[in-house]
């Protein structure tokens, strides 16, 4: 309880109320991702001691989730892409003039799933963090894998140029100094590169400078935004919403889950929960003409990462999403090292994280529910102003994590770097995560062979190494088998 | 008549990545190298990796029909991410010269001009005041230097 009074400052309650507004904005602008939004503020975090940083980010990454849904239903673009399954409905129901009944019904189906993965989370996570205790390096690097594997193998329909992705993040990742016998990596000479990649400025390269590029050659293109108008009307009644409560809990455990795999986010999430929402539903036909069924679907399941993708970076240190990747750097600026002993040596913190999360999730229905109206007149901003803005703000941010200028260099020039990626279908999620797992799979592998006197078997002979050795292996081939199988079905059915 | 693809392209330049790379391995020491890996190990099996992985790329590609074989920016958009880019760099250079708020004014005010923005006192108003609030709020109130 002690902990508690201490977490619920006034201050930490505003700043996560200020995180969910800001999320919202940023969710819904299309173009502007709640990945961004963290990315960018995180720099603001700096002086503040890490439950206040925590507040805000975590409101950030609720709202931001929660947002996309916004524009998803009113204009049929969703504001992030993990309302593209939203679109599917939710816009539909606004032709037919319940705009506000999907908009209500989208923050309630985003607040259940939120909630149900808070519960998880801290259900779960201590379970976790103490099987964690017993990880040597074997494990971790087997993790690693793992995680990098899952995210090559889903991040986009082309797994070859998923892997290189993931492979040039581990390759640039090595620039600096080598943890382990202190020799200096490809570092062409240049002093400002003996340090390594910063990860965070490498980041906001790669998902804000980028996006900068890339609005810069549509901007004249029309948006639809000016099409937003304000909604009136009655929110979703309680007779649809108790319908859905099977869906709720199956959208839900489906984001959780989804969100506890590292790497995958709350795309994936979306879609997988409405097709199973379509599965199961008594109305299948309805699906795609309006069905509020659907959009609880793809609105719970996203919003149900957010809990979920908590598990692996607090317990582990491998962040579940993209989003909960820029959370890591959040983490290390604190100086908290993300793993086990997180949840002995900073209780506090931790209670603060879980505490933050309800509360954003609290504020982000109330808002959402009160607020729709004020919003739809922010979103109206030109995307023409803002985008300046938001470089200066990359730029600011990559400068202050180190107070090097060198880092507004690299956000720069990853930036260009993830534009380039974006141009030619390469998917950047790989690349982060390579970045952020290869000291973790390099240190660990390296660590494991030093102990086990360079026996290679002692990853697998350790029974959790194997298991997740096995999968990532799995993983890496699971296209090509569900293709053959695809095929196999395809061909019986013609003949 | 086959033609090369977008992804061959891609897979030959992550191959001339990987040469890059490889001329820099070969300079690690090995001789601190603990039980069989050194520096060099991890760097090299992620480069070879990479080899086969856009060698198989390229293979992919020559063998698809469908493939994409534009690599599509428009005219005017490549001056204006020349342009972009420049700026970002001239930006950087000055920075430490100049200081925060009055390269960032300067920045803004070109980057509003550039995202085809016409309206002149929010041109103005928008490069003013934007750096100066957030000089405001790292130096004062969040205590973060800036350049």
């Amino acid at each position: 309880m002690f902990e508690l009074v201490d977490v619920l400052s006034l201050s930490n309650i505003l700043f996560n109320l200020a995180g969910v507004v800001i999320g919202i904005i940023f969710g819904a602008i299309p173009g502007l991702t709640a990945t961004m939004g963290v990315a960018l503020f995180l720099p603001f975090t700096f002086g503040m001691d890490p439950v206040a940083s925590f507040a805000l980010l975590l409101g950030i990454y609720v709202g931001g989730i929660y947002g996309g849904s916004i524009t998803a239903i009113l204009i049929k673009t969703p504001g992030t892409p993990s309302s593209a399954a939203t679109v599917l409905d939710g816009y539909p129901l606004a032709e037919q003039g319940k705009a506000m009944e999907s908009l209500s019904m989208a923050t309630i189906a985003s607040f259940i799933g939120g909630i149900l993965s808070c519960v998880a989370l801290i259900l779960l996570s201590p379970q976790l963090a103490k099987i964690a205790l017993s990880f040597g390096p074997a494990e971790y690097f087997a993790v690693g894998l793992f995680g990098l594997s899952i995210v090559a193998a889903l991040s986009s329909g082309n797994l070859l140029k998923g892997l290189l992705s993931a492979l040039f993040g581990l390759l640039i990742a090595t620039v600096g100094m080598d943890p382990v016998t202190g020799a200096m990596r490809f570092t062409f000479g240049n002093i400002n590169l003996t340090g390594g990649i910063d990860f965070v400025s490498a980041l906001i390269g790669m998902f804000a400078v980028s996006e900068v590029f890339s609005k810069l050659e549509t901007i004249n293109a029309d948006t639809g935004m000016s099409g937003l108008k304000g909604v009136k009307g009655k929110i979703v009644g309680a007779k649809i919403l108790a319908s859905n409560t099977v869906n709720f809990l199956r959208s839900s455990i489906i984001g959780t889950i989804i969100g506890i795999i590292p790497a995958t986010g709350s795309g994936v999430a979306s879609w997988l929960a409405y097709n199973e929402a379509k599965r199961a539903s008594k109305h299948p036909e309805q699906f795609g003409k309006g069905a509020f069924e659907g959009v609880a679907a793809s609105e719970a399941a996203n919003n149900a990462v957010t809990g979920g993708a908590l598990v692996p970076l607090l317990t582990l240190g491998i962040p579940g999403d993209v989003v909960t990747a820029v959370m890591l750097g959040a983490l290390m600026i604190q100086g908290l090292t993300p793993g086990p002993l997180l949840f002995t040596e900073n209780r506090g913190v931790v209670t603060g994280i879980y505490v933050m999360l309800i509360l954003a999730n609290i504020f982000m229905l109330l808002v959402g529910l009160l607020g729709i109206n004020a919003f739809v007149k922010i979103l109206k901003v030109p995307t023409n102003i803002l985008m300046p803005i938001v470089l200066m703000l990359c730029f600011v941010g990559a400068y202050a994590i180190n107070n090097r200028i060198s880092d507004i260099g690299l956000a720069l020039l990853m930036g260009i770097v993830g534009y380039l990626f974006n141009k030619v279908d390469i998917p950047v999620p790989p690349m982060l995560l390579g970045i952020i797992l290869q000291p973790i799979i390099e240190a660990n592998f390296r660590r494991a062979m030093t102990i086990s006197h360079g026996d290679i078997s002692t990853f697998v002979t350790r029974p959790i190494s194997l298991v997740f050795i096995l999968i990532s292996v799995g993983s890496f081939f699971w296209p090509i088998i569900s293709g053959y199988i695809k095929r196999r079905k395809n061909g019986s059915a013609v003949a | 008549m086959k033609k090369v693809g977008i992804n061959s392209v891609v897979g030959f330049l992550f191959i001339a990545l990987s040469l890059l790379w490889m001329t820099q391995i070969v300079k690690l020491p090995k001789a601190m190298a603990f039980a069989g890996f050194g520096a060099g190990f991890f760097p090299q099996l992620v480069v070879i990796l990479m080899m086969i992985v856009s060698v198989l790329l390229i293979v992919t590609d020559l063998r698809d029909k469908n493939k994409s074989t534009t690599f599509v920016i428009a005219k005017e958009n490549i001056l204006k991410l020349i342009l972009i880019v420049l700026l970002a760099a001239a930006y950087i250079f000055i920075l430490p010269i100049a200081g925060y708020v009055i390269s960032t004014i300067a920045a803004v005010f070109l980057l509003l001009l550039l995202f085809g923005l016409r309206k002149k006192v929010t041109i103005v108003l928008t490069s003013v005041l934007f750096p100066l609030a957030i000089y405001y709020l790292f130096e004062v109130a969040l205590k973060v230097l800036l350049p």
